[in-house]
């Protein structure tokens, strides 16, 4: 690889990771100076999705807020489910940091803010740098479901990912199939996995997709 | 350098632009669909062999060519120390699909069409469906063994699509991309990745070329964990398990 080569692919891979590497809070200090805390449900300000249908945050940033849950979870981020007459999922995506990941928990209230249901980090699949959960929203889970906290699982934390893929120095490559591109990165076949480990605070995106599928020719 | 961004840029959109949209399944509203027929994708006769970032990239159009003269000599000579044992890629692939889809409970069975290995998904799935069928799978896939670079090891992937399609309404009820092996982009948040065993890393085309059997067995651990994982997807229990709270 020529040197001009070289820089521009550490510029790119800059660019790409800087998104995420200037984001990364110290948690220890969040925790530690952590405000207003407050133990009841109905206290919190819960938030909207967004025009896109989408909520992102760091957990243990201003988005989020301090909870004092009695199982010891902490930072909580408070969201309003949509009032839809029509089935719905929501994703819930934690994303890996550098080495570190939300081991995250999703916990369903009701229009008195009781807990109803909850999903725990476990249910969550590791793949493709994140933990990912779908939530089938059907009309039995509609009657009940109108608040979610999503929130730090305690039975996860500190708990280590072994072989996990992690990007490290990205180089996106193309391969076309047929009409169709898909974009990979490539590491080295070593450095691009590892262990991270389950900690309190992290970047997290909730969206919900409306049930419409796509309709084909038959 | 503003070439390059200007190619970058073009490979990025690409990229994006080429992505169908994922469909996550929902289990609840589709425990109709026992009946699955998988359309059988195309051939894959070689198993390229290929440096993402070859030497040669580095020194214009020339270079590339030699670049790419250079992997086809690699593709050459891991296909042959192959020979008559490559397997039937396209059958390995049905099989696995097959066997994993009624571990999840589904009655499975295929038919071949005559589509092209440039095809992507089918354009119409017209007189493809016979009364017993619940639902059409549909997916197309590239296997290869693939490095990083000049000094890096190649390792199996394959790279899949899949989608499912409900008879009764046509509605494609999943759709989604795997890659097994290297990581999707940045770009690809969608896309379920699955690692390849460190055993299968190569660290030049001769001790590949050296290990034909071996190696296979890596694109096979690749064909196994696509269908498993294509499975879990389908499965009739929902991916996330709502434990409810009894107060």
């Amino acid at each position: 690889m020529t040197k001009t080569n070289l820089a521009c692919c550490l510029l790119l891979a800059t660019l790409l990771l800087s998104g995420c590497a200037n984001t990364q809070p110290n948690f220890s200090q969040l925790l530690a100076a952590r405000t207003n805390c407050v133990d009841e449900f109905d206290q919190y300000s819960y938030i909207n999705f967004d025009e896109d249908g989408q909520v992102k945050a760091m957990l243990g940033s201003q988005e989020s807020q301090c909870g004092a849950f009695s199982w010891g979870a902490t930072f909580v981020l408070p969201i309003v489910l949509p009032a839809s007459e029509q089935d719905y999922q929501l994703v819930i995506d934690s994303f890996v940091g550098i080495d570190s990941i939300l081991s995250p928990m999703a916990l369903f209230l009701n229009e008195q803010y009781q807990p109803v249901a909850q999903v725990g980090t476990e249910q969550f699949g590791y793949s493709n740098r994140r933990y990912r959960a779908v939530i089938n929203v059907n009309s039995r889970e509609r009657e009940h479901f109108r608040y979610l906290l999503l929130t730090t699982d305690p039975k996860a934390l500190g708990k280590e990912n072994e072989l996990v893929a992690i990007t490290q120095f990205i180089t996106p490559i193309v391969v076309p199939v047929g009409p169709i591109m898909y974009t990979f990165n490539i590491a080295s076949s070593d450095s691009n996995i590892g262990s991270i480990a389950n900690v309190e605070g992290g970047q997290v995106k909730v969206k919900m997709l409306t049930y419409q599928p796509e309709v084909v020719d038959l | 350098m503003g070439k390059l961004f200007v190619l970058l840029a073009v490979v990025f959109l690409g990229g994006c632009a080429g992505m169908p949209k994922p469909q996550h399944f929902n289990p609840e509203k589709n425990q109709h669909l026992k009946h699955i027929t998988i359309i059988e994708p195309a051939q894959q006769e070689e198993v390229p062999v290929r440096i993402q970032t070859h030497a040669g990239q580095s020194f214009g159009l020339l270079g590339a060519l030699i670049a790419e003269a250079d992997m086809a000599s690699d593709t050459s000579t891991f296909n042959e120390a192959v020979g008559e044992t490559m397997p039937d890629w396209q059958q390995a692939i049905v099989t696995a699909l097959k066997a994993s889809l009624e571990k999840e409970g589904y009655q499975v069975s295929s038919i071949i069409t005559d589509r092209k290995r440039e095809n992507g998904y089918l354009v119409s799935y017209k007189d493809l469906v016979d009364q017993n069928t619940d639902a059409i799978l549909d997916l197309n896939y590239y296997l290869a063994y693939l490095a990083a670079g000049m000094e890096s090891d190649f390792i199996p992937n394959l790279i899949g699509q899949v989608r499912l399609i409900d008879t009764q309404n046509k509605a494609v009820v999943f759709q989604n991309r795997f890659f097994f092996g290297f990581p999707p982009s940045e770009y690809d948040i969608e896309a379920d990745h699955i690692l390849s065993d460190k055993q299968y890393a190569y660290n030049t085309i001769e001790l590949l070329a050296a290990s034909p059997e071996q190696a296979i067995d890596g694109l096979e651990e690749g064909v196994q964990k696509f269908a498993e994982k294509v499975a879990q997807k389908l499965a009739k229990q929902p991916n996330a398990q709502v434990e409810q709270i009894v107060e």
